[in-house]
């Protein structure tokens, strides 16, 4: 995955941008005055320990959570203050992959990842199979389209998320842990799959993830979030060499050696 | 005795003088939050009620979805509604016998009594509690389960409404095949309660009796009744079923509080319903 990075066209537009937002859950406020900006075909991921904020901050950009201030901003548009109607116009430009998968429990591989599109009905029949096979058969998972999601393994059901989130083609896709559970062949697929969306179709990507050595190789920047704040933001270099003792704890602590 | 200790006792004194008046504001406190939850509530409500109508009225039903909840919604309920009813029309119709055998006139009454007490207020209510208790409980758990594993944000993520898609066909569902189960329900209770009148009594009330007195005591304002007060009450477990479901949390104890809550507000929300329809004639 070395040597990934490139330049876009029109990476100047900012398709999120958050601005000193705090939000969090009913009255609980987990994220306080984050601000970020993610371009146009970007990949940014979000690392941080457990129960800093990262997987709400994907759901406040996706609407899920109370944005109690700030602004939040999707493909120009301010979102903070719009209904649940208008937000599911927004909502049709992204795409999420969610932690353990969502997938939805009556229905198979297939109509899962063909859901958003029958929903929607905007493409024939045959149109919507020609795309949900291409897109299972990227992910390896043509052979399962007729499994019920109870019948397929953790790193199964992670792919067919993907799939779903993939299969409509959206500009802005937010993964949370993509990769976790994934053996390192199907990581570096998924990690793969993540790059040629930025390629193929420009997508921006927001990554949060725990996996170090993916977040090295796939990220264009890397957000660091600790306590619901972001401390650091900055390219993977920078990162990887920053001072701030809790990051340079972060990042390094896969460096464990066996005393003896 | 030092100031320190004196400032001590004082606030101690004054602690005590005023727990009364701490223990009743926090009582009222309390008083206050239930009747804001029960506002807040009936405004989920109505909300979830027309947002679904607004999704019925522009074409947002999937009729699949609605056959198969009708299947599970009235379908499969109706065998338990169909035997409930059964035993409290033989109950009800022996208590009847009993009175009529003391007061020894009134056979002719039996039929009519039982077609009313059925029609009007048995049948519906039994029966959308025995729904609100099997169905209502059956659409918590699917959609609480479904918040808690993240699928209803996946149905969101993907731009679909989960009113449309989730409540919508179980309120369609909850509206056709309510009143269906209800109106099964009157007629197996009353029927029933003729195997009371002529097999267990000693009166030994004839067929015809009964049934001529169920003939002369019918009139449209019992199935306007039976209408009205079942359409509400399937409305009352399809909205109350989702809502809970949707405000479900904390994995599979959350699931079960969730499912708890929605049989307990049906109940009382039915019996509410019943009393306003019954009583102020709304």
């Amino acid at each position: 995955m070395s040597g990934m990075h490139k330049s876009y066209t029109n990476r100047n537009n900012i398709m999120v941008s958050l601005k000193n937002v705090s939000s969090g859950y009913e009255r609980s406020v987990i994220l306080h005055d984050i601000t970020l900006d993610v371009h146009n075909s970007e990949i940014v991921t979000v690392i941080g320990g457990s129960g800093s904020g990262k997987s709400t901050l994907l759901k406040t950009i996706m609407r899920f959570c109370t944005i109690f201030k700030g602004e939040l901003h999707i493909d120009g548009e301010r979102v903070d203050n719009l209904g649940e109607t208008s937000m599911q116009h927004v909502r049709s430009k992204m795409g999420m992959v969610f932690q353990g998968a969502a997938l939805f429990d009556s229905m198979t591989v297939y109509e899962n990842v063909a859901f958003p599109l029958v929903e929607k009905r905007l493409i024939s029949k045959s149109h919507i199979k020609e795309r949900v096979m291409t897109v299972l058969t990227q992910l390896e998972m043509e052979d399962c389209s007729n499994s019920f999601p109870n019948e397929i393994s953790g790193g199964q059901k992670k792919r067919v998320g993907l799939a779903r989130a993939l299969v409509e083609r959206p500009k802005i896709i937010l993964y949370d842990e993509p990769t976790s559970g994934l053996d390192p062949v199907m990581t570096r697929y998924v990690n793969e799959m993540i790059y040629k969306a930025q390629q193929d179709f420009g997508v921006t990507s927001i990554i949060v993830s725990h996996d170090m050595a993916s977040v090295f190789a796939i990220s264009d920047r890397i957000a660091a979030i600790f306590g619901g704040t972001i401390r650091i933001t900055g390219a993977p270099d920078d990162i990887k060499n920053s001072e701030v003792p809790e990051i340079k704890e972060f990042v390094h602590a896969d460096k464990f050696t066996k005393n003896k | 005795m030092d100031n320190e200790h004196k400032d001590k006792i004082e606030e101690t004194a004054r602690e005590i003088a005023f727990a009364p008046f701490m223990v009743a504001g926090e009582i009222f406190l309390a008083f206050l939050q239930i009747i804001l939850d029960i506002f807040d509530f009936i405004g989920q409500f109505l909300i979830y009620l027309f947002r679904s109508f607004a999704f019925i009225l522009t074409g947002g039903m999937r009729i699949n979805t609605i056959v198969t909840q009708m299947s599970f919604l009235g379908v499969d309920s109706l065998p338990i509604v169909i035997l409930c009813l059964g035993f409290t029309g033989i109950t009800l119709a022996s208590i009847l016998t009993q009175q009529i055998e003391d007061l020894s006139y009134g056979q002719e009454l039996v039929g009519g009594a039982m077609l009313w007490s059925m029609t009007k207020e048995l049948a519906p209510v039994l029966a959308s509690l025995i729904i609100a208790g099997r169905a209502g409980a059956g659409i918590t758990s699917e959609i609480g389960t479904m918040k808690v594993t993240d699928q209803i944000d996946a149905l969101r993520a993907s731009a679909i409404p989960p009113i449309r898609y989730l409540v919508v066909p179980r309120l369609v569902a909850c509206l056709i095949m309510v009143p269906i189960i209800c109106l099964f329900a009157a007629i197996v209770g009353t029927a029933s309660g003729y195997i009371a009148v002529h097999y267990i009594s000693p009166l030994r009330i004839s067929y015809m009796t009964y049934f001529d007195s169920v003939r002369n005591f019918y009139e449209m304002d019992l199935a306007r009744v039976l209408l009205k007060k079942s359409l509400t009450f399937g409305a009352i477990i399809s909205i109350v079923g989702c809502i809970k479901g949707f405000e479900a949390h904390g994995g599979a104890s959350g699931v079960g509080k969730a499912v708890t809550s929605s049989v307990v507000t049906s109940m009382i929300m039915i019996f509410l319903a019943d009393v306003m329809i019954t009583v102020f004639k709304i």
